[in-house]
């Protein structure tokens, strides 16, 4: 049976009601896990989590300004949160952020005039494919567009995914949704996906393994037990 | 001789809608077909065929029938919804079943 994980749900700023209702929602929907930002670390969120079954992940969303700024936010919350991603709003921080090793997940701006000239293009995907970073959709995105502006940005992830597709690089699809009704169930946000042309397996995978792999590995590296990629102390009391 | 074959099949999906207000049946209606509608156009409405076939008003659920072979078309058009009657809300799926008795049981 699958796990389905939504990797991004945004807290409503200052409205915990409303998170609390969004974790709700996640359980109800048949989710194993969320990750929330940025209050993935709230005790009161991990008791919620915990009554429904729910597995909170700590994931932080960084848009830096420059490669350097990155690479100091990167230096600052790799070891505190389990899954960090990138929001690219330029060249120069999507290259950057595409072939660090600690970035997780890369994201690029539904605004269309940003996405014109930043976006998952080859040479992004050739970088992202050595550090082991996937590709991030948001549901969200695409919700109260334009029909044309819709158009316009399907047809872009269409080009991002068959771009990630030819690299090996992992497509995850997210909700980043902030409020109860940007909340899709996993089927739902997996269907929408038809519209870019991934199967229905395919976006089932996206939903599910994925994003787990990307967290347990994550997971494993924080642990007080990881050396080293590939090696660890599996007992800690044999000299 | 073989069991006579329906000519279509179709799958039932029980919704419900998540809002803040109380929507008529038809306004819901209409958000479906105009969900559909804006993904996939009036070939992908008729080919699709969303009915919605029962509300309950108080519980703000219902049930749906769409064909079966474009079932993964009307969860992403369901999915799409942002706004019924005019106002923000969501339609999510509860269930799907391939009989309107087997999704009542539930």
């Amino acid at each position: 049976m699958r796990r389905f994980i939504d990797l991004h749900l945004k807290a409503p700023a200052g409205d915990v009601n409303e998170l609390e209702g969004m974790l709700r929602f996640a359980a109800d929907f048949g989710y194993s896990g969320v990750a929330v930002t940025p209050d993935g670390t709230n005790l009161r969120l991990r008791e919620i989590c915990l009554e429904k079954g729910l597995e909170l992940i700590s994931r932080v969303d960084l848009r830096p300004r420059s490669s350097n700024e990155l690479k100091t936010s990167l230096r600052r919350v790799r070891r505190r949160f389990e899954v960090v991603a990138v929001e690219c709003r330029t060249k120069t921080v999507a290259r950057q952020a595409a072939k660090d090793h600690r970035v997780d997940l890369l994201g690029f701006s539904p605004s269309p005039s940003i996405r014109g000239t930043v976006r998952f293009d080859r040479q992004e995907a050739n970088l992202a494919s050595g550090s082991n970073c996937a590709y991030e959709v948001n549901a969200s995105d695409i919700f109260n567009l334009t029909p044309s502006a819709c158009a316009k940005l399907l047809s872009t992830i269409r080009w991002e995914i068959e771009n990630a597709r030819r690299h090996g690089v992992s497509v995850v699809i997210s909700s980043g949704a902030d409020s109860r009704l940007l909340m899709r169930e996993p089927r739902g946000l997996a269907s929408l996906l038809d519209l870019v042309g991934v199967s229905e397996e395919e976006g089932l995978d996206m939903i599910s393994t994925i994003p787990w792999e990307i967290v347990e590995s994550n997971r494993l590296k924080l642990s007080p037990m990881f050396v080293a990629p590939g090696v660890r102390v599996v007992d800690g009391d044999a000299r | 001789m073989g069991m006579p074959v329906r000519v279509k099949r179709r799958r039932y999906l029980k919704i419900q809608v998540a809002s803040n207000e109380i929507y008529t049946p038809q306004e819901v209606d209409e958000a479906i077909k105009d969900g559909v509608l804006s993904l996939y156009g009036v070939h992908g409405l008729s080919k699709i065929e969303p009915s919605l076939i029962e509300f309950y008003e108080g519980e703000q659920t219902g049930i749906v029938r769409c064909s079966h072979l474009h079932l993964r078309r009307m969860r992403a058009s369901l999915a799409y919804v942002t706004s019924v009657g005019g106002s923000a809300g969501a339609i999510h799926i509860l269930k799907v079943s391939g009989t309107i008795k087997a999704l009542k049981k539930s």
